[in-house]
Formats: structure tokens, sequence, C-alpha cells
């Protein structure tokens, strides 16, 4: 027990002391969701539209390979993706390679799959007698299209958060996209998966408890908003 | 010659081998209230969502005031305002749904046209601008989409099954309503299962059956061919009845006559010393007892009509099948349509 309570009174000393170490993996890991988020909101939020508002052929299977995607596993997409950016790949002259951005890619892999998903199935559970009512007070396309991005608002910022927990909470690609470099690319995860390993649990056990806490500040977040709409 | 406000010409719209919507003309315009009556499934809120550029047909054309219009036709479209059986609005305040309309057309709304309009319907706007649209009622929902439709003045204005679904106040209130755009020379179309009220509102009512529309296919429709008779008098026979219309046109001798069942009266005996030019005695075929009223059918011959009477009057007039009664009604209540 003692060696458990040490462990999180020395990983409070470290958050309220500001460690620069300690805040270095959680600045990394906000910098990499935010920018796979980013991403994967303005590539999925589009094809989420088109995915649950038109009725196409194929659309069940689209929809099928898009939920299948929902489970990919994180180190698959860090090994694919690592083949595209490594110096031998085809994106190797950008040097993405154990950079942020390098992790950003991978994530936006995770998390897009997730916002066309879930935006998709927001529109299409969208009573059809809205697009009629919008059409009928001479809303054009762009016009529709953007009021029922508006109504399923509450839905979208659901779909966002649980893209972003996705994201935040991976160890596999940043450690294999990121290569877990101090002060650089260390995010969150790979550093609490280092440290244990190192069998210093302080900083582990820090980083365990900011993430908690962000996820549940998240959380609430979207619970109000969602009540709020 | 007077352009129609909305016109359609050689619709088809196939929904399956079983229905065809097929409507080869239909004209209406400016300051006319146009009804169509039918049972459900007849193709009436089809229709209309075609003329309201919302659905499009397979084959035909709508013309906005003589220019052709596509669905995909936003500017055009903007000269209609569509009231839906069952409205949907926007998951925001009343004051935010009453706003979209100016919103799409980037045009600014006056809080003063905001309150006005509420108030126009019987709402009030200190308490409905504020309030979300999911805490409406379902009559409350109907009015405030009524005001979404009309606050931006369209020139055409569609309205499916308006009373459906709505309380005798709403009802009340949307009458009005229809009149008071009527003045202000609006092109009306509405679709109703509910005949006595339509009649009563609409001047011309269509009656569409399996995707046709009949006009001449209505109750109490007497049809054409009234003969000319005396001082401003058609008349026509139906085998030994003589019916009377009366008109100042003396063109009306063309139009077909119909009558409204509120406007016929039913008498035990024969009314003497009265002004009614027309005293049929008939049977009664069959009772209808309704929510708001009673149907009673009747019978002589070739002729039949019907008529509402209250249920206090069925009680008094002990009325029953095969009844022999009279039925009175006046030559100048026979209406002419065209």
């Amino acid at each position: 027990m003692d060696y458990f309570l040490n462990g999180l009174k020395n990983a409070l000393i470290l958050i309220t002391t500001l460690d620069e170490e300690t805040y270095s993996a959680i600045f990394t890991s906000l910098r990499a969701s935010s920018l796979s988020l980013l991403a994967s909101l303005a590539i999925g939020l589009p094809l989420g539209f088109l995915l649950g508002f038109y009725n196409f052929k194929g659309k069940k299977i689209v929809q099928n390979i898009v939920n299948s995607l929902l489970s990919l596993p994180t180190v698959v997409v860090g090994l694919f993706v690592y083949m595209f950016i490594s110096s031998r790949g085809p994106l190797g002259d950008f040097h993405l390679l154990f950079t942020i951005k390098g992790i950003a890619i991978g994530q936006f892999f995770l998390a897009v799959p997730i916002i066309i998903a879930l935006t998709a199935s927001a529109i299409e559970s969208m009573d059809e007698r809205l697009t009629e009512e919008l059409k009928s007070m001479g809303a054009g396309s762009l016009q529709q299209s953007l009021t029922y991005f508006y109504e399923a608002k509450a839905a979208i910022f659901a779909a966002a958060v649980t893209a972003f927990g996705r994201v935040f909470a991976e160890v596999g690609v940043s450690m294999m996209l990121g290569g877990n470099i101090k002060w650089s690319t260390r995010t969150m995860t790979t550093a609490i998966a280092l440290e244990t390993g190192k069998g210093e649990f302080a900083m582990g056990m820090a980083l365990g408890i900011v993430l908690m806490s962000l996820a549940l500040v998240i959380n609430f977040f979207s619970m109000y908003f969602t009540e709020k709409v | 010659m007077k352009t129609p406000a909305i016109s359609a010409k050689s619709i088809i719209k196939k929904f399956n081998s079983d229905f065809v919507l097929n409507i080869t003309d239909f004209s209406s315009y400016y300051g006319n209230i146009t009804g169509f009556y039918g049972p459900n499934g007849s193709g009436k809120t089809t229709f209309m969502k075609i003329l309201g550029l919302i659905l499009p047909p397979d084959e035909g054309s709508i013309f906005i005031e003589g220019v052709a219009a596509s669905n995909e036709n936003s500017d055009l479209r903007r000269k209609l305002s569509f009231i839906f059986q069952e409205p949907k609005l926007l998951r925001r305040s009343v004051k935010e749904n009453l706003n979209y309309p100016f919103k799409i057309r980037k045009e600014r709304v006056s809080p003063d046209k905001l309150k006005n309009i509420l108030l126009q319907l019987s709402l009030d706007p200190d308490i409905f601008l504020r309030k979300k649209s999911h805490e409406l009622s379902g009559g409350e929902k109907k009015r405030v989409s009524l005001a979404q439709k009309l606050i931006y003045d369209p020139n055409i204005i569609l309205m499916d099954e308006p009373t459906a679904n709505v309380d005798i106040k709403s009802i009340d209130i949307i009458t009005k309503l229809i009149f008071e755009m009527q003045k202000r020379n609006k092109c009306i179309l509405i679709s109703s299962h509910d005949y006595e009220w339509l009649s009563d509102v609409a001047g011309d009512i269509f009656y569409l059956e399996r995707g046709e529309l009949l006009k001449e296919r209505f109750e109490n429709n007497l049809g054409r061919n009234f003969q000319k008779f005396d001082n401003g008098l058609f008349r026509k026979n139906f085998g030994s009845v003589e019916i009377f219309a009366y008109s100042e046109s003396e063109n009306d001798g063309e139009c077909g006559y119909y009558i409204n069942p509120n406007d016929i009266i039913i008498s035990l005996e024969y009314p003497n010393n009265i002004s009614a030019q027309n005293i049929v005695e008939m049977k009664v075929k069959h009772i209808d007892v309704r929510n708001k009223n009673v149907k009673v059918e009747l019978m002589s011959g070739e002729l039949s009509l019907t008529s509402y009477i209250s249920k206090k009057a069925l009680a008094d007039l002990d009325l029953c099948k095969n009844k022999d009664v009279y039925a009175v009604f006046k030559a100048s209540s026979l209406k002419c349509y065209t």
C-alpha cells in the first residue's frame, strides 16, 4: 500500500510543481491529438454528411467498412503509416517520422472513421421532414447542409469528443511514429508505458491522473453542452 | 388574359405500379382559395408537394406566374410557402425559427414583425419568442410553423391538412388567417379531408381520387346543364325533382353547381310561406354521427344530397334511416364552378 501511496504523493508533487518533463508530455499529447482531431473533422464531417444524407448504391457496404474501421488496431495503423513516412516510404522526403506531425497523421486514421460513422448516424437519424421544411422555405443545398449540421451539433460534438478520447489515450501510433523521444515526441501514454517499465511509478501515475482528469473534464463539458442544446 | 399564380401541366408521378398521380391541367390565381379534397392515399399531399416544388414530378411542369419552375430553383421557391400537416420546427427557440427564412435570404427582420406575426396567431410574443420548439404543444407548433412560413410574405401559400390534429381554437385562428391572406391577394391552396371546413373556406374545390383530379366529384355536386329560367334563376331536373340555382351572371348557365352541406336545412313537414326556392321531398339514406356534427345523406330518385346538422337537431327531429323529410335550401346557396 505504501508503494502505491508514495507513487501518488510523488505524482501530485510533479503536477503541482509544474515538472517540465511531465508537462512536456502533456503538451505533446495535446498538440498531436488536437492536430489529428482538426484534420479528421475537416475530412470526416463532409464525408459523414454525404454518407448519412444521401442514399446510393452500395451505401450499406460503405457503412460496414467505416464501422469496421472503428476498431482499427493502433499498431496496424502505426505500421502502415510508418511504411509511408519512413525515409524509404513514398512520403519519406517530408521527414515526418518521429515528429508530432507524424503522430498526428497516424492518429488521423484512428479518428476519421469515428467522425464519419457518428456524423453519418447523426444525420441519418434526423427527421426526413426537415429537408422538405428547409426546401419549402427556399433554402439552397448549401444552406440545407449547414442547417443539418447545426441541428445535429450535439451529436457531432459527441463524435468529436469520442474521437479525441480515442487518439488522446492511444499508445501504439504514438510509440511507433513518434519514437517516444524525450522533450520532443514523448506523449503521456508513451511516457506512462516507459516509466512503468523502468519502475518509476510516480511520473506514470502523475500522467495517468492528468489523463483521467482531462477525460473527465471533456466528458462533463460534453454533457453540459449536449444538455444545453 | 390573366396569368395564373401557379399552374401544373401534364403532371405524372409514379410511386409503384398501383399508384400514379396524373394531373393534366390545373391553375390557380391570386386572390383564390383552392381546396383539394379526397380520401387518404388519393394523392392530395403528393400533388401539393409537386406544386410546392418540394417533390419533382416524373413528367410535366409547374409554372409560377407563367415561368416554368424546377425544384432546384430556390429563387422561385421563395415565392411559395408550404405548411406541412406535421410541421418540423428547428431545434431552436421560436425567435430563431421565425428568423430562419430571413437568414437564408440574407435579410434582417424587425422585432416588431416577429411580434406582430405571433399576435396574429394569438401567441403572446413575450412568452413564445423565447420558448424552445420542443416545449410547444401540437397546436402551438402548427401556429408557429404558420408564422414561420408567412412571415416572409410569400405570394403562394400551400397548406397540407391545416386543421388536422389541432384544437378548435387553433382551427378558428387558422381560418381567420387564411381569409386575411386572401384579402391580401395571395393564392392559397389547401388540401384537407374535412370537407365541411374546406367548403366554408375554399372558393374552388377539387376532388382527388386515385391520383386523378376530378373537379366534379365532390359532395352535393349537382353538375352542369342548368337551363336559364327566369329572373336570374337557372333550373335543372333530376327525374321529377326540379332544382333552382340563382345567379346574377348570364354566363353562369355554363357552370356546374354545388351546395355546401351546411346550407341544407332538414324539415319534417313541408315548410309553407318560406322564401327558399328548393323544397325537395327526400328519404334519409344514411346517418353518420361525427365528433362535431351529424352527416345525413338524403335521397330522392336520381338526386342525392348531404346535409350537416347538429347532434341536437338529430335528437329533436328524431331522424332515422328511411324517414321522409324535406330538404330546404335557397337557390342562391348553390355555388357555381367552372
